[in-house]
């Protein structure tokens, strides 16, 4: 509970503490011992001595020892747990080493990249999980999957880790933890410690969901459908449980985002100065702090639905109650992951074109705008099960959201006109971010516009606009993200011929892939399906190899950052000329972020004109720090 | 969209633990004020499923006699919160809250235990649902108030700041009104 602010000491004395083992091998030991006593608990209070070992009940429970030996394991028992009932921490961080990145840790950059490592672990085992679809959908017939409910749980595992745990981590708990408080000039974010064990959230997610299936099939996709869900076999605990430690990790980043950002801003970093990504923090970290936990409310009735089982969404309840109460959060998710895109292409463009930002306020008014409409357009999911009257006003604000999202392409294009662009990779991904958002928020339109919906609902066409969307949106924005911080991060420099190209090719094949989705939709390909008519098995086939150009694609861009991350050429303090506070300090940062606490004293995207530096640090304070500071080593614990 | 140079007034939270202080209480509202949207999602339901209806096999009386130890429980970790926020070491006094709390809890566990309604009928479902998320935060809450006693024995009041202790009373307090609110939805409302 309470945060306190570590300061660096360099005590001799204080004994260093070493877990027995790895803290990770730690936390999958003691994952399973929790496993085993709460699963064990739950058998010994059966009344029905007939059961197997693993029940609904036990494994559910069984979750919840296993998700707190975890935690514990990694790290929370010495960093957290010990110092919260009053006894000395025991547990000394490393500073330098690639282990701190494998146990838990206080530094928000080492955070971030937890989190940045989780979701591209999270990308791969979902992607490969979507190559296995797209193999399946190659024939008109079932071949790999032997039963549709298993190509459904494989469309649900997808989904949801793609979602929940790369949509959702990527920008926010990923590049927010590691870049938001160094832009706003902060040495620290306001709970460090919250922060370390959310971070560890995610994995234990991703493997929830991921091992679902050895309790059973499930087949309602990532939105956990009742009464569906409780007609599947019990794999559907897991998703509810894994989507619940994926959610409660994200609802912690936006508290911890939303509270640094409001006070531990650097002094002259003002509300009108804030950098454009952070004003995505902000305005994001609302819209979590209320639908997240709306969600989990409902996942957890869910959950008890069929555990129980009871019948709040059975024919005898409220079947469309669960549909209502998903999808209200089901569209502001969406957002969640578009705002911050939004603020990236205005945090990029700027520094890659040299030029003053366009229209600033109109950009951040577009921001917030887009979070408060964000909650009046979820009832377009449903208008199928709708009456005329109450899809009119879905549809109107479906259509305004248009609007403020238009601002950020406002601000984009106004700064680019007439500029020097420089068309380097992280320029040249946003630029092609904009361009498949854009194709997205237009095939979204058609949805929108009731009568069309009821054509295109469920087919092809609307897995081509969310992915458009989504991967048009997170994907391609994030990779831009990487690549233009990565000097930041890592102190190395990427190859901009492989940067490009691979963009190029990522590009193609993307296109290539979900550009005929719409084509397939148009032509009656329905979701959900692993078998459909015959006529449609050439432009799946199709597709499927573009799919697997496009997994090449992805596999390539990984191999090139962690190239560069590792023999990449030694990168310049601000390879870019940004004036954004990340860049007024060492790559990659120190401990705490700067020498001495910096000052804003100007805007950070005025560009052209004889501005000052807009940071300013006093450099007899630097000095001092510069003779005080060590080499490393490890960081103790308050 | 005004710009105000706070350069000259604004302390960082290193130097001002005022700032530090506010920035916690801050945090930790916001958490209290984010549970209350399940809440709300349970209200809505209970309204949706069974309109008003209370089963006659519920009975009031128990259910009353927890909400009224979470009431007290909640005036008595408003005190320690209070106190705790004005640098008053009042930490012993968690005890006694949460003592109540358990108590509210045993008799909320004895009332389960009379299955009430079958959880198969609607009201049924809504009470054992939203009386469960109301023992969940109290079992969440308890484990706080513990930590604080516990935290009491092996650091010294004087140099101590107390923000745990406000802390947790703090959420102890908001965990109440939730149990509080339920009742009244769940029996009166």
């Amino acid at each position: 509970m309470a945060q306190t602010l570590s300061t660096p000491s360099s005590s001799p004395d204080l004994k260093t503490h070493r877990a027995s083992m790895p803290p990770v091998l730690r936390g999958f030991l003691w994952a399973a011992v929790g496993f085993l006593v709460f699963n064990m608990a739950v058998d010994i209070v059966d009344p029905f001595r007939g059961h197997p070992f693993v029940t609904g009940p036990s494994a559910t429970l069984g979750w919840v020892g296993a998700l707190l030996g975890w935690l514990l394991g990694v790290g929370a028992f010495e960093g957290v747990a010990l110092p919260l009932f009053g006894y000395p921490s025991r547990w000394r961080e490393r500073t330098v080493g690639w282990r701190r990145y494998f146990e838990y840790s206080t530094d928000h950059k080492v955070i971030g990249l937890q989190y940045l490592g989780s979701a591209m672990g999270g990308f791969l085992i979902a992607g490969l999980v979507a190559l296995l679809m797209r193999w399946e959908l190659m024939s008109d017939h079932l071949t790999i999957f032997h039963y549709p409910s298993n190509y459904l749980t494989a469309v649900g595992i997808h989904g949801t880790i793609m979602m929940f745990s790369v949509a959702n981590v990527a920008l926010l708990g990923g590049f927010g933890n590691y870049m938001v408080p160094i832009m706003i000039g902060s040495r620290g974010t306001a709970f460090p410690k919250l922060s370390g064990i959310s971070v560890w959230l995610v994995p234990a997610g991703i493997l929830t969901v991921l091992f679902s299936p050895l309790l059973g099939a499930w087949t309602t996709g990532w939105r956990g459908y009742q009464p569906l869900a409780s007609q599947d076999p019990n794999g559907i605990l897991f998703y509810y449980l894994g989507v619940a430690a994926l959610t409660t990790s994200t609802f912690i980043v936006a508290l911890n985002m939303v509270t640094t950002i409001m006070f531990r801003r650097a002094p002259g970093m003002t509300w009108g100065r804030l950098p454009l990504f952070a004003w995505g923090q902000v305005t994001v970290g609302l819209l979590v702090l209320i639908w997240i936990p709306e969600i989990q409310a409902t996942f957890v009735m869910g959950l008890l639905e069929k555990l129980v089982p009871f019948n709040f969404f059975t024919a005898t309840g409220s079947v469309l109650s669960y549909l209502e109460l998903f999808w209200i959060f089901g569209h502001p998710e969406v957002y969640m992951i578009a705002v911050p895109v939004f603020a990236l292409w205005n945090e990029i463009i700027p520094v890659m074109s040299q030029k003053s930002l366009f229209a600033r306020e109109w950009a951040v008014i577009g921001l917030v705008f887009v979070m408060l409409l964000s909650g009046l357009v979820w009832a377009h999911h449903l208008f199928t099960n709708m009456r005329n009257s109450e899809i009119l006003p879905f549809a109107f604000f479906t259509e305004m959201i248009s609007i403020p999202t238009g601002f950020a392409y406002m601000a984009g294009i106004g700064t680019m006109w007439k500029g020097h662009v420089r068309l380097t990779t992280p320029m040249l991904l946003v630029l092609m971010s904009m361009f498949n958002f854009l194709i997205g928020g237009l095939t979204g339109v058609f949805l929108a516009d009731p009568i069309v919906n009821l054509q295109l609902h469920d087919t092809f066409w609307v897995v081509g606009h969310f992915h458009y969307t989504v991967i048009g949106s997170i994907v391609f924005t994030g990779l831009a993200a990487v690549y233009y911080w990565l000097p930041k991060m890592s102190g190395r420099m990427y190859s901009e011929f492989w940067g490009k190209f691979l963009a190029i090719t990522l590009f193609i094949f993307f296109n290539g892939t979900f550009s005929q989705f719409f084509l397939l939709g148009l032509h009656g390909m329905n979701r959900w399906v692993p078998a459909y008519p015959a006529y449609l098995q050439p432009m799946n086939f199709e597709v499927s190899i573009f799919a697997f150009l496009l997994g090449f694609a992805f596999v390539g861009h990984f191999v090139h950052i962690i190239w560069a991350w590792r023999k990449g050429a030694k990168a310049p303090d601000n390879p870019w000329q940004a004036r954004t506070p990340e860049w007024f300090t060492s790559s990659p940062p120190p401990r705490e972020n700067f020498p001495v606490q910096p000052e804003i004293v100007s805007s950070l995207y005025i560009y052209g004109a004889e501005q000052p530096v807009s940071v300013h640090m006093s450099a007899e304070q630097e000095l001092a720090a510069a003779r005080d500071s060590g080499e490393g080593g490890e960081y103790p614990h308050g | 969209m005004a710009s105000r140079n706070l350069a000259s007034t604004t302390e960082t939270i290193e130097k001002n633990p005022v700032l530090r202080r506010k920035m916690n209480r801050f945090g930790m509202s916001v958490f209290i004020l984010s549970q209350l949207v399940p809440l709300v999602v349970l209200i809505d339901m209970r309204y949706l499923f069974v309109g008003t209806y209370v089963s006659p096999r519920a009975s009031q009386a128990i259910a009353l006699i927890a909400a009224v130890f979470m009431l007290a429980s909640l005036v008595v970790a408003w005190t320690v919160k209070s106190g705790a926020a004005h640098g008053e070491n009042r930490t012993p006094r968690l005890k006694l809250a949460g003592l109540l709390g358990v108590l509210a809890l045993l008799v909320t566990f004895y009332q389960w235990s009379l299955r009430l309604s079958p959880t198969t009928g609607r009201f049924g479902e809504v009470y054992y649902t939203m009386t469960g998320f109301a023992v969940f935060y109290a079992v969440v809450g308890l484990v706080g108030l513990l930590s604080a006693l516990s935290r009491a024995r092996f650091v010294d009041s004087a140099s101590d700041d107390h923000w745990h202790v406000e802390a947790v009373s703090y959420l102890w307090s908001g965990i109440a009104v939730i149990w509080i609110v339920t009742y009244i939805t769940l029996f009166w409302v």
